[in-house]
């Protein structure tokens, strides 16, 4: 078993045991019931989106200094796999918020800052598409850096200006005991599933290089 | 002293290119002044009674035309540089990447900065905004113009920090200019909302309504300017 195939399968397994220990034993919201169990894959989903992005960050500032192929395609997969996780945020957000809030989508500051945030990185995929190979890695790197500068913005946006729906950045820490493991364990296994995620892409990101290099060698003879 | 003498001359080449002509400004000013037209097509011609209202309403349309008009001039920019490679040239002297940056940041932002100075009145009025206001502050009206010019020049300058290498990246792409504009704004939001923020505070109750949104402006923009005084190497080195 490689281990791609080991992190995917422990994946699993913590996202079934996730499932078990949010709907079994966490204790039940007393206001908003069962909607509520969405919390734990909403804000999972949104830490690990800040985890990629960072990763995106650290591996662009890597290539910058170091120049090797393999940290711009990491940061490069792990942009992808924070924009999938962007899109579970911005779908299981809804569906609470229109049990919680009463409305499908709110011009809230958290809301908001997220979807610009989301916007800046899909702008990094495009730009990547548009650039030719030889500039590609050094100026997605440059851009992959910047854009970090703005989660700050969106994590604290909470607590930096008032009229927001969002509870705080503290209330993650002051739930009851059992919904706090219940969201560390779902959180582990997002954690887990974006490894896999990025291991399973890199992959296959290198398999198209081995495979480019072949057609071109290819041309070469012919 | 070296290093400002040759950002000062790198400045010097920038509005000479730019100024020589005028035909950039002038097409600036017109583009600018438009926009603010459809705005006041689209939400007059009678505009909100609320003082609120209306300092909102005046506070996106000057940022919004800034924008775009920022977003304009940052696409020219940089094809000058470009073009018969001129900027190849530019580094043949020697002359640090870090420089170049500053000096396309410092004329640039002198640019917008104009533009803004001629059109933030315009703006103002064909909004009606100053009838609206309390009669104390229309009697400080110079007074609420150079604060109103002062956010949006720290707003200008943070704006300018990210353009600048972002349309250095851009111009190697094909559809530059709309890649641009979808890059940019994004991430200039922090920069953007932080300005409308204090631009509708000051013109609703002529103050910045505490200190948080400055801040936040002031910060972001420095934030940006440094990191992209950073990495502008890398941008100019192929």
């Amino acid at each position: 078993m490689t281990r791609t195939q080991l992190v995917g399968v422990l994946a699993a397994i913590f996202l079934f045991v996730a499932i078990y220990f949010v709907f079994s034993f966490a204790e039940i919201e007393t206001t908003m019931l069962e909607v509520q169990k969405i919390f734990y894959f909403h804000i999972s989903s949104a830490l690990t989106l800040f985890l990629a992005f960072g990763v995106t960050c650290l591996f662009s500032i890597l290539y910058l200094i170091k120049r090797v192929d393999k940290y711009d395609t990491i940061a490069l997969v792990s942009t992808e796999i924070g924009i999938v996780f962007g899109v579970v945020v911005f779908t299981t957000g809804p569906i609470w918020a229109r049990f919680a809030w009463n409305t499908w989508w709110n011009w809230e500051p958290r809301l908001t800052s997220a979807l610009i945030l989301w916007l800046t990185y899909i702008g990094y995929l495009i730009l990547r598409s548009a650039l030719a190979e030889e500039k590609k890695r050094v100026y997605s790197a440059v851009l992959g850096i910047i854009s970090f500068l703005n989660v700050p913005i969106v994590y604290f946006s909470v607590e930096l200006w008032q009229g927001g729906l969002h509870p705080d950045t503290t209330t993650k820490m002051n739930l009851p005991p059992t919904m706090q493991i219940a969201w560390l364990i779902s959180w582990l296994a997002l954690i887990l599933l974006y490894l896999f995620l990025l291991m399973f892409r890199y992959r296959a990101e290198q398999m198209k290089l081995e495979l480019d290099t072949i057609q071109y060698q290819q041309m070469g003879e012919s | 002293m070296e290093a400002f003498r040759q950002i000062g001359w790198l400045i010097r080449k920038d509005l000479a290119l730019q100024f020589r002509t005028k035909d950039m400004l002038a097409l600036i000013v017109v583009f600018s002044v438009l926009v603010v037209l459809i705005f006041c097509f689209a939400f007059g011609p009678i505009f909100p009674e609320k003082l609120e209202e209306r300092g909102k309403l005046a506070a996106s349309v000057l940022w919004a035309t800034f924008l775009f008009a920022g977003t304009i001039t940052l696409n020219r920019s940089f094809d000058i540089e470009r073009a018969n490679g001129a900027l190849h040239g530019l580094r043949l002297t020697g002359i640090d990447a870090s420089y170049l940056y500053l000096s396309k940041v410092v004329s640039i932002f002198v640019f917008l900065i104009l533009l803004e100075v001629i059109v933030t009145p315009i703006t103002l009025q064909f909004l009606d905004v100053i009838t609206v206001l309390p009669v104390a502050l229309q009697e400080q009206l110079p007074w609420l113009l150079l604060k109103l010019i002062g956010v949006l020049a720290i707003g200008t300058l943070g704006f300018c920090a990210v353009g600048v290498i972002i349309s250095g990246i851009s111009t190697h792409t094909h559809g530059k200019e709309s890649l641009l504009s979808v890059i940019l704004l994004p991430l200039t939001f922090p920069v953007i909302m932080a300005g409308a923020k204090c631009t509708v505070s000051l013109l609703t109750t002529g103050g910045l309504g505490g200190n948080f949104w400055i801040s936040v402006l002031v910060v972001y923009s420095l934030v940006f300017l440094a990191s992209s005084y950073l990495l502008f190497e890398f941008v100019v080195e192929g």
